[in-house]
């Protein structure tokens, strides 16, 4: 065997996995090759249906049914001199059964769903002990403690007894790494573990698993689709599309010299936490096809912007190239790709003037929304939960404002409230309607709120659920129409095909139901829908984040669009903050119930002034490799506070790194700096925060590191 | 889980109490009492009777007190004495024409669950990791077969072909001869083997419908994420199967075993006239028929405290199988 070989632990090579459905046989993954290199990490990207799960999954051999290995081998070399293939042994024999759990891992993306509800997280990881090692039930809760401790569970003996629905979505997936890292595995398939989570909990996951996997020699394929992990964890790097692996190489290789159009093209659309913001994002066109209409030829060229006619339709391209290879005709025949650079040019459009932000056209005051705790026979209420907890700010007519923070700030109730989806517990949101003068949404009896829901209009997360699927989408958005007012009757269809051509569908889909559409256009269709009563305001509640990073770009181009034609002014709730640098004109920034700082975005994101906004933008991963040096970030312990608990002092100090004396003591109110700026921190004044991509300071960053 | 099974006893009470309320109350809704019973039937045998002879007996059974009292003193029998009051008809203690009858009962009820459980289970369990086999495709049409057919009609069929072709008679639970005879080995074998008849009628479409729910649950929980986990563990497929799926997947079912007894009153009264069953429901159907009221009162307030138990039982397995309960 030779030296390059024996440096590979796996190699998958023509794989093979379909589905032999009612409608045709799904070709999931249709000839993948890759190898995964002693300790090495080899993230797998593309969007969400090209066949990466399927693949990590035929390497264990555990896809689900009707789903099988058709052809292909999967070489695992878990010393120098054996080689088996996995994809040769039966499914069920003891032979792979010794292997996963013990060799070959896995963790998957829900975390809150990959373990079990019914049995302790110590019986589960017991269990993977004793099916690989000979060892009593004792040893193998010894061995268990051991490792719970090593992933950075607090109290182990404690939690060992625990069941997983007692833990948060991070400390689960520390339990499933526990779980996955018991056996001293030789490779570890990480399916988009940390998709699910925070940022600042992805942050403090990442880390871990780079950590352990230097301690332990083990090499890691990592699936993702945030080339924002790929840039921080990535030594090699392989581009799924449609079953295939397009293009794989070193990563510097991969994000320095991409060689493959759809490679190019994620990178690009990518929008980049950077400070000149606004300049429109390189989305790929249409979304990935579904596998049964797999396109002739090379399976990108109807997305693709240099696609030949007469030859990517025809001939299907090759893997092509040693280390560094494409499955591209450009790059085969044309190594200097003429083609590719030329086109580049068209995405560097400058960023666009200014928009003019007038009037403040929402004021809210001091809002409160409490959810009692209800308990005992009679449902008595012996608490609150302050999901909103006194949230006061001003949105300008014409201006996107960001609300972040992590999950259970109560950014989403305070989108609620405003639109009152929930009924406020305190405070005021006075809003200037267009003709009615100015009212106070906090207080309007329901009736009253229904004419405003024109005016104000809410487009939601999941463009799955939000759909009536019973409904059609001239219903749908007709619906909105018909309320309205606008339009009725026979002048209904021209007004949905006009929207329908706003928002980038074409008007033919009018007697589509909503599952016939991809996630991207079903997004467009929420939008259309919001749009349909001309409102002046919108409330986009992570209204990106289900989708995938090229369809996120078309979605996030359209809202800026729509924005500049109509005059819209956007309430854009969001975690990721790379989006938000890219749309917002001003960010406020929630902590357990409250805000913590609110800027113009350029400042927020190059000087924070809130301990806590800094370390979310140390959270976030540019798409790009970094030195690193640049790589350090502030880990935040535990979660957002307990919003039932009523806290004494700041509800930040328990996790910041600045807390003094004072900060247990006296909450900070929410103060207008000399700047002009609002920040709620005793220090805001005297603090020197690190912003984007700056480097952070480390004395301060010693108790972290420590641990 | 000792506190979580207190409060769920504790909860019993008022819940009886209830019950005992509604019972009488239904009980007495009708017009007339027992005794303008008898004087209908004394008028059609063409003998008359005294107003001070009606008046008297309206007396004797205390029908001429408030409701309320009639009410206060029968549940204070109950609950002091142990004392359901008398059944006119056959003037004997009701506690004496039920007591038998609510142990046959409770055991045909018991036999049915667990002839359900056992055939249901591995079939389910079958019929959703082969989906769309051969095996899913005939238990699927047996299946539907067994929830279509109104289990009267499957007690008729059986009866006549096991008399037809066996020459046995499967009526009753127990054999003439045991019928009035006191317990012994001899009389529980034979209530044995009676006790496959009826089980099978009662249990053919709680079979059906478990079948469907299983295999249904199962599909569903075949597919979630931490059945991939325990996959990619190497853990043996059947163990797999059992520890985490399956066990998952009978929650919905273990909180739906509260209906058991009730059913067996309802749905089985029918079946239990067919089979001539010593049941408490061809009892019940009599009571009412004849305004035997504390008869007829004292076996909904069984029925109902059967189904109290019944509901708290399944509550505290599902409990038992299912942590996130436990901890609520």
């Amino acid at each position: 065997m030779s030296d390059a070989a024996h440096d590979v632990l796996l190699a998958v090579e023509q794989l093979k996995t379909h589905f032999l459905t009612d409608e045709g046989v799904v070709q999931a993954v249709d000839g993948a090759s890759l190898e995964v290199r002693r300790g090495r990490t080899l993230c797998v990207v593309g969007e969400s249906g090209c066949g990466k799960s399927i693949m990590a999954r035929s390497i264990l051999n555990v896809v689900d049914r009707p789903g099988r290995i058709v052809d292909g081998r999967i070489l695992f070399r878990p010393e120098a001199g054996t080689e088996i293939d996995l994809a040769a042994l039966p499914p069920h024999g003891q032979e792979i059964r010794s292997i996963r759990g013990r060799d070959i891992t896995m963790i998957f993306q829900e975390p809150m769903t990959a373990l079990s509800p019914l049995y302790t997280i110590g019986n589960q990881i017991i269990e993977t002990i004793r099916l690989h090692l000979p060892v009593s039930k004792r040893q193998a809760r010894e061995i268990a403690l051991d490792a719970l401790g090593k992933v950075g569970i607090p109290r182990p003996h404690q939690m060992i007894d625990a069941y997983s629905f007692e833990l948060s979505g991070g400390m689960r997936q520390r339990v499933m790494i526990a779980m996955a890292l018991v056996c001293k595995p030789k490779l570890l398939i990480a399916d988009e573990p940390t998709t699910a989570l925070d940022v600042t909990t992805q942050a403090n996951i990442l880390d871990l698993i780079g950590g352990l996997q230097r301690d332990m020699g083990m090499s890691v394929m990592f699936i993702t689709h945030d080339l924002g992990v790929v840039a921080e964890i990535a030594d090699d790097v392989a581009v799924m599309y449609l079953g295939q692996v397009v293009e794989r190489g070193p990563a510097a290789q991969i994000f320095d010299d991409p060689r493959h159009p759809y490679t190019r093209a994620l990178l690009r659309s990518v929008p980049e936490p950077s400070l000149k913001r606004r300049s429109r994002l390189a989305a790929i066109r249409g979304s990935v096809p579904h596998p049964l209409h797999r396109p002739s030829g090379c399976l990108f060229r109807d997305r693709c912007d240099f696609a030949v006619p007469g030859l990517c339709d025809r001939t299907v391209p090759i893997l092509i190239g040693g280390a560094h290879a494409a499955a591209c005709h450009a790059y085969g025949s044309r190594p200097d790709r003429p083609l590719l650079t030329a086109a580049d040019a068209i995405h560097e459009a400058g960023a666009p003037a200014p928009k003019a932000v007038g009037e403040p056209i929402l004021v809210v005051e001091d809002l409160k929304v409490h959810f009692p705790i209800r308990k005992g026979f009679f449902g008595r209420a012996v608490g609150n939960i302050r999901a909103v907890d006194g949230v006061s700010l001003d949105v300008r007519a014409g201006e996107t404002l960001a609300l972040v923070g992590e999950s259970g700030s109560g950014k989403t109730t305070l989108g609620h409230a405003i639109i009152r989806l929930l009924d406020p517990t305190a405070g005021s949101v006075r809003y200037r309607s267009s003709d009615a003068g100015e009212v106070d949404l906090a207080t309007l009896p329901p009736g009253a709120m229904k004419p405003l829901w024109r005016e104000i209009r809410m487009v939601f997360q999941d463009p799955n659920s939000s759909l009536n699927p019973r409904l059609r989408v001239a219903e749908l958005i007709g619906e909105s129409l018909k309320l309205a007012g606008i339009a009725s009757g026979d002048a209904l269809e021209p007004q949905v095909r006009e929207l329908l051509e706003r928002v980038g569908l074409r008007p033919e889909y009018l007697n589509r139901y909503p599952h016939a559409f991809s996630g991207g256009q079903r997004q467009r269709i929420g939008i259309a829908r919001a749009l349909a009563p001309q409102p002046r305001l919108i409330i986009a509640d992570e209204a990106v984040s289900a989708l995938d990073v090229s369809v996120q770009a078309q979605i996030l181009n359209l809202l800026s669009d729509l924005q500049a034609e109509y005059e819209l002014t956007y309430i854009f709730i969001s975690h990721d903050l790379g989006v938000v640098s890219h749309i917002s004109d001003r960010v406020a920034v929630m902590y357990a119930g409250r805000l913590v700082e609110l800027a113009a975005t350029a400042d927020l994101f190059t000087r924070p002034l809130h301990p806590y906004t800094e370390a979310l933008l140390s959270a976030v991963l540019p798409p790009r490799p970094r030195p690193a040096d640049a790589r350090r970030r502030i880990l935040l312990d535990g979660a957002v506070a307990d919003p039932a608990s009523q806290p004494v002092g700041c509800p930040f100090a328990p996790r910041c790194r600045y807390r003094q004396d004072v900060c247990g003591r006296v909450a900070p109110p929410l103060l207008r700096q000399p700047d002009g700026r609002l920040a709620a921190c005793h220090f805001a004044e005297t603090l020197s925060l690190a912003g984007l991509d700056a480097p952070i300071n480390s004395t301060a960053c010693a108790h972290q590191d420590t641990q | 889980m000792a506190g979580y099974i207190l409060k769920r006893i504790l909860y019993m009470i008022p819940t009886l109490l209830a019950i005992s309320i509604v019972a009488f109350t239904i009980i007495n809704l009708p017009p007339g009492d027992y005794v303008d019973r008898l004087v209908i039937e004394a008028k059609n045998r063409g003998e008359s009777m005294t107003p001070e002879a009606i008046d008297g007996l309206r007396q004797l059974y205390g029908l001429n007190k408030p409701i309320v009292e009639q009410y206060v003193s029968w549940m204070s029998g109950i609950v002091l004495r142990g004392d359901f009051g008398i059944s006119y008809k056959w003037n004997l203690p009701v506690w004496a024409l039920l007591g038998e009858r609510l142990g046959l009962t409770v055991a045909l009820s018991v036999a049915t669950l667990l002839f359900i459980w056992t055939v249901a289970i591995p079939i389910g369990v079958l019929s959703a990791v082969r989906q769309y086999s051969v095996w899913d495709y005939v238990f699927t049409f047996i299946s539907f077969v067994g929830l279509a057919i109104p289990n009267f009609l499957l007690a008729l069929g059986l009866m006549y072909i096991s008399f037809k072709y066996f020459g046995q008679s499967v009526g009753s639970l127990l054999s003439p001869e045991y019928l009035d005879a006191p317990w012994s080995l001899a009389k529980v074998l034979d209530l044995l083997s009676h006790l496959w008849v009826p089980m099978t009628v009662l249990g053919a479409a709680g079979t059906a419908e478990l079948v469907r729910t299983l295999r249904a649950n199962l599909l569903d929980e075949i597919k979630k994420p931490y059945v991939a986990t325990a996959r990619t563990k190497g853990m043996p497929e059947v163990w797999m199967l059992i520890k985490y799926p399956l066990r998952h997947a009978l929650n919905p079912f273990v909180s739906s075993q509260n209906e058991i007894f009730v059913n067996l009153v309802s749905g089985g009264t029918i079946v239990s006239v067919v089979l001539g069953l010593q049941t408490i429901g061809p009892l019940l159907l009599d009571a009412f028929r004849s305004q035997d009221m504390f008869l007829a009162g004292s076996s909904i307030l069984i029925l109902g405290a059967l189904a109290v138990i019944g509901t708290m039982l399944s509550d505290i397995m599902l409990a038992w199988l299912d942590p996130r309960i436990r901890f609520n």
